[in-house]
């Protein structure tokens, strides 16, 4: 079996390794969401880095964090459903 | 080979949880395998992974080993994020701990 899923990565305990490992995941066709947790994303050069690897992924980050005003906010009930409509969840 | 539980571990900690639900898993009959990343890569250094997992497959984000475990050898197979898109578009249930 070889099925392209929809997955969601939820970027709690590190952001720049939710980035790489959800940039990864759209290798093999992958729909994925990646949505930041917790605080707002760092300024540092890393998350710069992997930022860049998003853009490449065709991944738009969202964030439940609502004083990060350059992504799309999710409340509870938007990433409720997300998760709901998500085939599998990571949480890193 | 369609694999039923995929254990996607990213957490130091997880081995407590992991181990006894790899048992579970197979007692029941069903196929597992695990990737590690990020510090849940120092699970797999645990030497009470390979007993649970009998032929189960096993991989580490070498990128990851190398950070957490720089210069020692990986216990079991060493791949990279590809390998972690693969084993997601073979897996019934993924599973994140």
């Amino acid at each position: 079996m070889n099925t392209k899923r929809k997955l969601l990565v939820l970027a709690r305990r590190d952001h720049a390794e939710a980035m790489r490992v959800a940039a990864g995941l759209t290798i093999f066709g992958h729909q994925v969401r990646l949505v930041f947790m917790d605080r707002l994303v760092a300024e540092t050069e890393e998350n710069a880095a992997m930022a860049e690897l998003l853009a490449l992924s065709d991944i738009a980050p969202e964030t439940t964090v609502a004083e990060q005003t350059d992504l799309a906010y999710l409340d509870a009930a938007a990433l409720g459903a997300a998760i709901a409509e998500a085939d599998g969840v990571l949480s890193l | 080979m369609s694999i039923d539980i995929l254990f996607h571990v990213s957490h130091r900690g997880a081995g407590r949880y992991l181990f006894p639900l790899i048992a579970a898993a197979r007692r029941r009959g069903a196929s597992v395998a695990c990737f590690f990343t990020y510090d849940g890569v120092l699970v797999a250094a645990d030497p009470r992974l390979k007993e649970v997992l009998g032929d189960a497959r096993a991989v580490v984000c070498e990128e990851s080993w190398h950070r957490f475990r720089p210069g020692e050898p990986c216990p079991v197979e060493a791949g990279s994020q590809t390998v972690n898109s693969a084993l997601m578009a073979e897996a019934t249930r993924v599973v994140s701990l």
